[in-house]
């Protein structure tokens, strides 16, 4: 049987397998396709559940309240109390993400190499750019086709022209998208890639076993040897997976708290946690620009990338997107019934703050505090996602920060915001997407977790596999460098060398 | 721990004050909510609803007697309520738990498959 659903499992369940993979999101999907392929029985062990398009809810809440992880309402600790998303369920936050797929940017990985040299061979680049175009072939990664786009995408495109900013439509995985805007609550026609129909099923294809509504709670480890995990079924009963590797791909929170409750505390375990925040800002159209139809996330702007700002529209809901409008009451009512005339466009901030993860009773904590250049950042963002929407013809622009104004049509206002405009993360209207840096990658175990191979220093047959090994954020959307990664890690834990095709 | 009688017709006011009709579209008093509130509560982290159950006693409860009604939102004229919401936008600590029960009230409102016809029913 290659699936077992943990909700059935109600007696102890024991299984063994060459090499047990935590989580089914990118990384782990990757990790389990390579290590099939390479003749491994492997397990793959998921805290959420399998999901058909047929199962995807066309509400926002329902959504959030199966598919993701503490009904997308996680926050960090700190000045700002910012929300953080993940997925639960096979696939990770595959199925629920934008499907907006970046390469690795080559500047990154060059920061990576000269920031710790062993990088250079355990990641070579022409191995990274090799694996990346086997998974963008498997996954359909394609720019967003016109047709499909809708007014939120087109709009935005006019607007970077009018400023001179580069721009473009987004590349994703999606294969017939047909522009129903639903990508952040599953595509109920199926049209989205999402690694659990194209790399986990390859996995399963080439034998691996999968195991849902498992949660794996310690990574077992005897004499400085990792020897499988184990964990609790929905049903109630307990579950040992006993391995000859174990790999970790539960993300860069999960992961490192996993290590922490197994008592595995070397190296700098849940530090350098790092990520994207993200602020927005919503507008008012004169025409009806319906953001809940076309692509979710169909075009970007990256020509300010090398300030740390990458500006992508947003596909929310009828539901986020009215609870993202300033005001309350009647005011905010009379928005509400004008929504179809308002969007909203985000700008992901590679931010430069470091926080941590922690564990309290059993779950993790993350601590976070943007720095003053990120809230530069974030204002710097929001005059340019403004300037973006009234050149596009928005009667006005609303920017959701606390301290400045609450709405305006006015390119000067939004200057002075920028220049002016609050100093605390506090104020803004932010959230964070993009997770990295927790159980970093070096080959010096006092600044990293796992060498540059993905092995962990301290313990032998152990391997993360997941952005947590990062040393760095990206900048861009991380999910085919996750699984470029992660597909080098499963080459390394099944005994290849990474370029081993 | 369950919500008190007192509670559920602070909620109730709350939302319905927060989010009221606006042609097309219902106010959150105007949708059957029954069946969205178990299942909030089984879904919503602790925090989470924490957070919602402390902005309905905050804002429907105590904030209308800080501002000189002396009667919890429920006993108040439309009028007076929304009064009592555009002060609690402006007020630290209100204006944050304010946030919270919009968003809480937004999940619900749009959960309804009606308010979702509407919404997506083309214009």
């Amino acid at each position: 049987m290659r699936r077992i659903d943990g909700r059935a499992v109600t007696l102890p369940l024991d299984l063994r397998c060459d090499v047990v993979i935590v989580g089914s999101g990118p990384a782990g999907a990757a990790a389990a396709r390579e290590a099939a392929r390479r003749g491994a029985d492997v397990v793959v062990v998921e805290a959420g559940r399998f999901f058909e398009p047929s199962d995807f809810p066309p509400s926002a809440f329902d959504a959030m309240a199966s598919m993701y992880r503490d009904l997308s309402a996680s926050v960090v600790i700190g000045p700002a109390p910012l929300p953080y998303v993940q997925g639960r369920m096979v696939g990770g936050s595959s199925p629920i993400n934008g499907a907006i797929c970046w390469r690795l940017p080559r500047d990154v990985h060059a920061a990576w190499v000269a920031a710790d040299g062993a990088l250079a061979e355990a990641l070579p680049w022409s191995t990274l750019e090799a694996v990346t175009d086997d998974l963008e072939a498997r996954l359909g990664v394609a720019p967003t086709d016109g047709a499909v786009a809708g007014p939120k995408n087109r709009l935005m495109a006019i607007g970077a022209e009018a400023l001179g900013l580069a721009h473009r439509p987004i590349r994703r995985n999606v294969v017939g998208c047909e522009g129903l805007g639903r990508c952040l609550q599953g595509c109920p026609k199926g049209r989205k890639a999402s690694v659990d129909v194209t790399l986990l099923a390859d996995a399963e294809a080439a034998g691996a076993r999968v195991l849902s509504s498992v949660e794996v709670r310690v990574v077992e480890h005897h004499r400085g040897r990792a020897v499988g995990v184990r964990g609790r079924a929905d049903g109630g009963g307990d579950v040992t997976v006993t391995a000859d590797r174990v790999i970790l791909a539960a993300s860069a929170v999960q992961t490192p708290a996993l290590l922490i409750s197994s008592g595995l505390r070397q190296g700098p375990v849940g530090h350098n946690f790092q990520c994207h925040p993200g602020v927005s800002m919503a507008g008012r159209f004169p025409q009806p620009v319906r953001m809940w139809e076309g692509a979710t996330q169909g075009h970007e702007v990256i020509g300010l990338r090398h300030e740390g700002l990458k500006f992508e529209t947003l596909g929310f809901g009828p539901a986020i997107l009215a609870a993202r409008l300033p005001g309350a009451g009647r005011a905010l009512a009379a928005r509400v019934a004008d929504l179809d005339h308002h969007l909203d466009w985000g700008v992901a901030v590679k931010a430069e703050a470091r926080g941590r993860v922690r564990v309290w009773r059993g779950r993790p904590i993350v601590t976070y505090r943007p720095t003053r250049g990120d809230v530069a950042r974030f204002r710097r963002g929001l005059r340019v996602l403004g300037e973006m929407m009234l050149a596009a013809g928005a009667d006005h622009v609303l920017p959701g920060v606390r301290g400045g104004p609450v709405q305006t049509d006015r390119p000067a206002d939004l200057r002075a915001l920028e220049r002016d405009g609050p100093r605390s993360a506090r104020a803004f209207t932010a959230a964070i997407t993009h997770m990295f840096g927790t159980c970093a990658m070096a080959s010096d175990p006092r600044r990293g977790v796992v060498r540059p191979d993905f092995r962990h220093h301290a313990v032998d047959g152990l391997y993360v596999a997941d952005s947590s090994v990062f040393p760095t954020n990206t900048g861009v959307n991380p999910q085919i460098p996750i699984m470029a990664l992660a597909t080098l890690c499963a080459r390394r834990a099944t005994g290849s060398a990474p370029e081993t095709p | 721990m369950r919500w008190t009688r007192a509670e559920l017709r602070w909620r109730d006011a709350l939302l319905d004050a927060l989010l009221p009709a606006a042609d097309p579209l219902p106010g959150a008093g105007g949708v059957d909510l029954a069946a969205f509130w178990p299942r909030f509560e089984a879904a919503a982290p602790a925090h989470l609803a924490l957070g919602f159950r402390a902005a309905v006693a905050l804002e429907a409860a105590v904030l209308p007697w800080l501002l000189g009604y002396f009667r919890t939102l429920p006993a108040l004229s439309p009028d007076q309520r929304d009064a009592v919401l555009r002060r609690a936008d402006r007020l630290p600590l209100f204006r944050d738990l304010l946030e919270v029960a919009k968003v809480v009230g937004c999940l619900a409102l749009f959960a309804d498959p009606g308010v979702q016809a509407t919404v997506r029913a083309p214009r």
